[in-house]
């Protein structure tokens, strides 16, 4: 008791000097997260939506990338996502090559698709990229339900967990795995947007023509910020197949996309966090709405209130999920600030 | 050659609704300046309310179409007086991000209260195909074909003839200068977003017959009209209605010469590469922004 009262001092102004630096935010997040499936009373369920979350979050770090801070918006990114997957599975259960490989492959294959779609479609303002990607998501859909020495159709891909020099991962270790790559993809991330990168992107999304008579590439930027996040989707698709041990085209659907999009926009647009936010949103507001009585047993339920989330967050909170906390602080001290005399006001409702 | 004009007339069939669709994409996106990702869907929904009225009540078949015409076109009005109109102040892109979220809304409320389980529409004609030498073409084609030329020919003629389509062209140049001049732009937004919902639900009800009433009958319709938009170029209101009729028969000859399997892949792709020589689409002229 003694001892910690005389180390706190100590402590606690160099833990508030490491807060301010982003990576110190990012590793101790990740430590809790990693940490979460350990709380006694957790089930094997909630550890499997853990995994979700994690999974989905590195695909909406990606696409916050593309839609936060370049401003593009993409329909079809499952399909970049079922790439991933498919392509890390195939590599270690088919050609037997060792797992980073596949994951290496899962990020640059979509990254490569990415640029080359890019190249086409980014040439023009407006919703070019959308549609493009919309109309990529629908024929790579047809590659999976139709190359079956790939992808096995509709029968489904099932692999393993992980395997690393020796080391056979199991499902505590695969998630933990997951959460590492997570927290280091939000440091890229954030040492990314906050470069010369990154302030582009940022006149690039308020406005492009002027953007561009400031001497930023536009065409560059979007491209650049399109293809990390195909990237992005492709990792985030190795980690599904080797966490999840399976995948069949159905699960590559459109309403993925988005989710992406709700997971962007609700979270918080333009934020590294927000992602993350916003993921977790939207894997966990279906299971969250199961134990509200009347409304869990309605199916789809969930999938209505985040199409009206989403309208409501762009309507009234803009900002999105990831201001909540300091916007309650700002009302806290505002309350606090207001009824110096509370009393009186009281006085003057009873008159 | 018979088999030739056969997929022909069925490419315009279903040109005639990508036609339609289309050209509510670019009243929107040329008086809005935005896209509008749900028309589709919507689309999909007023099948659904067509199909239910048409089940329980004894309504002739073109009532029960016009019946849902009309809601859809109630519809457009509220999401644009509701929603659009107070999203001035919202991030960048909020407004079509805001579309997506009523395609969640929609496609999640489509079973919820209709049901799981697909519906099959009626035919408007249900008359055995009549032969023109040898090629084949039920009474319902024609008519698809034909509502789609009246219609479109009636747009036309609003928009370059009348003070209503001067108002809707003068909008779509350039809405500021619109308003400064005395153009009621709210008001022709809000009849684009009228107009363009119901021809997405007309859309829909051709379709209908022709599938069944399911919540993903509308998705290769709704892609390819925005992709019919961008092959005739979003800054005419001619060049979708053009780019759709050329989509769906070419989509139709791939289809029949070449591969039915990889039909959609080989089109998109054919596509995307001409964007690369004509980005701005068969009808389209440069686009110039003044900062």
């Amino acid at each position: 008791m003694n001892k910690s009262t005389t180390f706190l001092p100590t402590l606690m102004p160099m833990l508030r000097l490491a807060w301010k630096k982003a990576w110190f935010r990012y590793v101790s997040f990740g430590v809790v997260l990693a940490a979460l499936p350990l709380i006694p009373g957790m089930t094997s369920s909630n550890a499997t939506i853990l995994g979700s979350v994690v999974y989905f979050s590195i695909a909406a770090l990606g696409f916050q990338v593309l839609l936060g801070y370049s401003g593009q918006i993409s329909l079809g990114h499952t399909a970049f996502i079922g790439v991933g997957a498919y392509v890390s599975g195939y590599i270690v259960k088919e050609l037997g090559l060792p797992f980073p490989l596949a994951v290496l492959a899962a990020a640059v294959l979509p990254f490569i698709l990415g640029l080359v779609l890019g190249l086409i479609a980014l040439r023009l303002e407006g919703y070019y990229l959308a549609i493009a990607t919309l109309g990529l998501a629908e024929s790579i859909r047809i590659v999976f339900i139709e190359a079956h020495g790939f992808t096995r159709g509709f029968s489904g891909f099932f692999s393993n967990y992980p395997r690393v020099l020796g080391y056979q991962f199991n499902k505590g270790s695969t998630y933990v795995f997951m959460v590492a790559i997570l927290v280091a993809l939000m440091i890229l991330v954030y040492n990314f947007i906050n470069a010369a990168t990154g302030r582009a992107l940022a006149a690039m999304r308020s406005s492009q023509s002027a953007a561009q008579a400031m001497g930023v590439s536009l065409f560059k930027y979007k491209l650049m910020a399109f293809a990390i996040s195909t990237g992005f989707a492709g990792i985030a698709g190795a980690m599904y197949m080797h966490f999840f041990r399976y995948s069949d085209p159905t699960i590559w659907n459109s309403g993925l996309s988005l989710n992406l999009v709700v997971a962007c926009i609700v979270g918080g647009i333009a934020s590294i966090e927000g992602a993350v936010i916003g993921a977790a949103f939207v894997v966990a507001m279906p299971e969250l709405l199961r134990i509200v009585p009347g409304l869990g047993s309605i199916n789809g339920a969930s999938f209505v209130l985040s199409g009206v989330v989403i309208i409501l967050v762009l309507l009234f909170y803009p900002g999105g999920l990831v201001n909540v906390a300091s916007d309650i602080g700002k009302l806290r001290s505002r309350l606090s600030k207001g009824s110096k005399h509370p009393e009186r006001s009281t006085e003057y409702v009873a008159e | 050659m018979q088999i030739f004009f056969q997929n022909v007339i069925g490419g315009i069939e279903a040109g005639s609704m990508y036609a339609l669709a289309a050209l509510g994409l670019v009243l929107i996106y040329r008086t809005a300046k935005m896209s509008n990702f749900a028309q589709g869907t919507i689309g999909m929904f007023n099948a659904y309310i067509a199909y239910f009225v048409l089940a329980r009540t004894n309504l002739p078949l073109p009532a029960v179409a016009i019946l849902s015409v009309i809601v859809a076109f109630v519809v457009g009005a509220l999401i644009e007086l509701v929603i659009m109109r107070r999203a001035s102040s919202t991030i960048p892109m909020g407004k079509p991000i805001m579309t997506l979220g009523l395609i969640i809304i929609f496609q999640g409320l489509a079973p919820m209260i209709f049901g799981p389980v697909p519906f099959q529409f009626p035919r408007f004609v249900q008359k055995p195909a009549l032969d023109i030498a040898g090629v084949k073409m039920l009474p319902n084609t024609l008519v698809i074909i034909s509502v789609t030329i009246i219609l479109v020919a009636i747009l036309f003629y609003v928009l370059q003839n009348t003070r209503l389509g001067l108002a809707v062209r003068v909008t779509a140049a350039n809405e500021t200068t619109a308003r400064l001049m005395g153009v009621p732009t709210r008001a022709v937004s809000l009849g684009a977003w009228s107009v363009a919902t119901a021809l997405g639900a007309l859309s829909a009800i051709m379709v209908a017959p022709l599938t069944s009433v399911t919540v993903t009958m509308m998705e290769t319709i709704h892609l390819n009209s925005f992709i019919a938009a961008i092959l005739g170029g979003f800054s005419t209101f001619h060049g979708p209605v053009v780019g759709a009729f050329i989509l769906g028969v070419a989509n139709n000859i791939i289809s029949y010469y070449i591969s039915s399997k990889w039909v959609v892949a080989i089109l998109y792709t054919c596509i995307l590469a001409f964007t690369i020589f004509k980005p701005q689409g068969l009808f389209g002229k440069a686009f110039v922004k003044k900062v």
